[in-house]
């Protein structure tokens, strides 16, 4: 644990843009909630090998979202069974049940339907939050860690040399 | 900021070569998962030799499937050639298998393996398997059971009676020698006898001597009483006695028939007559198609079983539940519209067509449908079969099969191997129907076979009933069959019987006759010495009886001696007393 929370700090004080870094966040919501092996997973992963989007954070947010997805399957369950079962989508669901893309896609599953959907609704909101939080914890808090006087003790201490190697 | 990540491209590349590589190697793959998953399906070992995957379209090439016998290892139920069909690879990514055309060559049943296709598991069990017992049908026989090794067999019904018949007859005897000692003895009749006399004498005697005889004689009379009314209830037991008795030796005398009647029947002697003989004939025929049809059905029963229910999806964490929408054309996991068959079977080269043939019938809504041709035969104008598997009412499934045959040519045909009766059909020209549809485990049906032009041969030509065969040309067969696959009720007739003529009859008749005459000699004989045995107890008994009898006659007798002497001795006191009186009159008034 704590060695993802320092990996988690390395990345954030490290020259990736802060974009990459909410991106990478962002998508690994999408693969940590919804369940595995599903079609739309592959596109995530596609676009995170193609676009430059930072993969450490993507790695450890998804462990994150894993956890936290444990807790919320019950609402994506109850989620995603409304809207399954809404009755002005029927008609399109009844379309999108008998194509075998949209079958392949898993898209009849609540957890599935539930997770995405609201992944998807979070996935901007999440992705703008993060590149201000990031901005910002760049701007004033690594900034001032930096210049303190204890950060040049603990830079120069074995303990922080033994942590970086543990995370590394 | 460069947006692309050029390096990653790189790993797509990989991520590429690999699909190409299990695309290269689908066949190999294929082939091991159809093997594992049919083996496991047919619980013996099915052998693929190659699958080939095409990819434009979609389809796959088996060649040379073996299934093999789940009972017998080194037998295949099926061997097919080839079997080549294009998938539905959209619906494949579904998990179904969807073939609008394939075509199955080659098909060829029960040929011969080169290694054995039992499993571990199923070998396992086979060794624990108790070898079945022989359930075909109960075959009436010409040939007459040995009557003295039948009798050694048997426990006569007789013989128990005649056992009951002695202890009752020893017990009886013991209680009336009982009876017959408590009455009057030697001694005891001697005593009556000695006062009996003396009261005969008194009688005569004075007057005194005549009170005194009177007084004797009515003690005498009242004892003798006695003694005659325990006779008389010891004859009332003797009576009952002798009636039961009487009873038990009847019974005795009438088990012989019984036990006859009940050996016959038990020997299925009495079903022995020309209304039999197309049965007798035919039978074993019968028992034979009755057993291959159990076995049929036995590797057809799994697939037409439908155990599983309904179940009501539970919400599983992190699995969901899947909501189902209504499909345009719903289809189920395996579906094959169409299916052209050629078989090479040892009868001939077949032809045909199977249609619809679905995991699950209640989906596509239509049964499974199969047509089979011989064409190019031999020995015959033509055959076929066809049937339906209909399961689309799940409750209410049924299978039905029609086969025919017309103008077969019969050759050296094996009707009886019975060493009463060998008898082959050299030749004949045979049209065969049978229809059969099975249905919530009971199959019904009829069969029905016309033989024409036949030329009948038994090697027991000398005997009344072989030769009974050489004057028939033509015959009909019709049965019907009926019940539970397993324990089907079967009934067939035919003209046969009433062609094989009187002559025939009478001549099983005799058979039967002479069989029951010397059946009755044995049990006789058999039963003579038991039978002596009863007869002298009962002599015994008699003579009790008659001692009993003398000494009732004897009592009677002295009873009514005593009655007339008291009578007589009264009498004479009375006058002697008048004649006192009358000579007291003359003494004393002189008149």
């Amino acid at each position: 644990m704590l060695t993802q929370i320092i990996k988690f700090i390395r990345v954030l004080g490290s020259e990736a843009s802060p974009i990459q870094i909410s991106m990478g966040i962002a998508l690994a919501m999408i693969v940590g909630f919804t369940p595995l092996w599903s079609l739309h997973n592959l596109v995530v992963i596609f676009l995170l090998i193609i676009l430059r989007i930072n993969i450490g954070s993507f790695l450890l947010a998804w462990v994150f979202f894993s956890g936290v997805a444990y807790l919320l399957d019950p609402l994506f369950h109850s989620f995603g069974l409304s809207i399954l079962q809404h009755e002005a989508l029927h008609g399109t669901w009844t379309d999108m049940y008998n194509s075998t893309f949209w079958r392949v896609a898993h898209f009849n599953n609540t957890i599935v339907m539930g997770s995405l959907v609201i992944s998807l609704l979070a996935f901007i909101p999440l992705v703008l939050l993060m590149n201000i939080l990031i901005k910002r914890y760049r701007t004033h808090i690594l900034t001032y860690i930096k210049k303190s006087k204890i950060a040049t003790f603990l830079q120069s201490s074995k303990l922080v040399t033994r942590l970086s190697s543990m995370a590394e | 900021m460069k947006m692309i990540r050029w390096g990653g491209l790189s790993a797509i590349g990989v991520i590429v070569l690999m699909f190409a590589a299990a695309v290269f190697f689908a066949g190999s793959i294929i082939k091991s998962v159809m093997e594992s998953n049919f083996t496991k399906l047919n619980g013996a070992r099915v052998d693929i030799e190659t699958v080939d995957v095409s990819y434009s379209p979609f389809g796959l090439t088996i060649n040379n499937i073996q299934i093999a016998d789940p009972q017998q290892a080194m037998l295949n139920t099926a061997q097919i050639e080839q079997v080549r069909f294009a998938l539905s690879f959209g619906n494949m990514l579904l998990g179904k298998v969807i073939v609008d055309q394939a075509s199955i060559d080659g098909v060829q049943i029960d040929t011969p393996r080169q290694i054995s296709g039992l499993i571990e598991q199923a070998a396992e069990q086979q060794e624990k398997l108790e070898p079945e017992a022989d359930d075909s049908i109960a075959m009436p026989d010409m040939h007459l059971p040995n009557i003295k090794e039948l009798l050694e067999a048997e426990t006569l019904l007789a013989e128990k009676l005649i056992d009951e018949l002695e202890k009752d007859y020893a017990e009886t005897e013991k209680r009336w020698n009982e009876i017959n000692a408590s009455l009057l003895n030697k001694s005891k009749s001697d005593q009556y006898e000695k006062r009996y006399k003396k009261i005969q004498q008194d009688a005569k005697g004075n007057a005194a001597q005549k009170l005194a005889a009177i007084k004797d004689a009515k003690q005498l009379s009242k004892e003798l009483k006695a003694e005659a009314k325990a006779i008389n209830q010891a004859k009332e037991q003797f009576s009952a006695d002798s009636k039961r008795l009487s009873a038990e030796l009847k019974a005795v005398k009438g088990a012989p028939s019984k036990d006859i009647a009940r050996i016959k029947n038990k020997y299925n002697l009495g079903s022995m007559d020309a209304e039999n003989i197309s049965r007798m004939l035919f039978g074993d025929q019968v028992a034979d198609y009755t057993a291959m049809a159990r076995q049929w059905y036995a590797r057809i029963e799994p697939y037409l079983s439908d155990d599983e229910e309904a179940k009501l999806q539970e919400v599983e964490r992190g699995i969901g539940v899947y909501v189902v929408f209504k499909e345009f054309d719903p289809k189920p996991d395996m579906y094959v519209r169409k299916a052209s068959l050629t078989a090479n079977l040892p009868r001939g080269q077949f032809e045909g067509v199977i249609t619809a043939i679905s995991s699950d019938q209640s989906i596509n809504k239509e049964p499974m449908r199969f047509k089979l041709q011989g064409v190019s035969l031999t020995n015959k104008e033509s055959e076929k079969i066809s049937g339906e598997f209909n399961y689309v009412d799940k409750k209410n499934g049924f299978s039905r099969f029609d086969y025919s045959v017309i103008k077969s040519n019969i050759d050296g045909f094996v009707i009886s191997k019975s060493d009463s009766l060998p008898l082959t059909m050299k030749q004949a020209l045979m049209d065969f129907n049978l229809d059969a549809k099975l249905q919530h485990g009971s199959l019904n049906g009829k069969v029905n076979a016309k033989f024409r032009k036949v030329n009948f041969d038994s090697a027991d030509s000398s005997s009344m009933l072989a030769s009974s065969f050489s004057g028939i040309d033509a015959f009909d067969i019709d049965g019907q069959f009926r019940g539970a696959i397993d324990e089907l009720s079967i009934k067939i007739d035919s003209d046969l019987d009433s062609k094989l003529g009187q002559q025939l009859k009478n001549k099983l008749k005799q058979k039967k006759q002479a069989f029951d005459n010397e059946l009755r000699a044995s049990i006789d004989e058999k039963l003579k010495q038991p039978l002596s045995k009863v007869d002298a107890q009962k002599e015994k008994l008699d003579v009790i009886e008659g001692k009993v009898d003398a000494s009732k006659k004897h009592l009677d007798q002295r009873l009514a001696a005593l009655k007339q002497t008291i009578s007589q001795a009264s009498e004479q006191k009375k006058t002697e007393a008048a004649d006192k009186l009358k000579n007291k009159l003359k003494d004393k008034f002189g008149f």
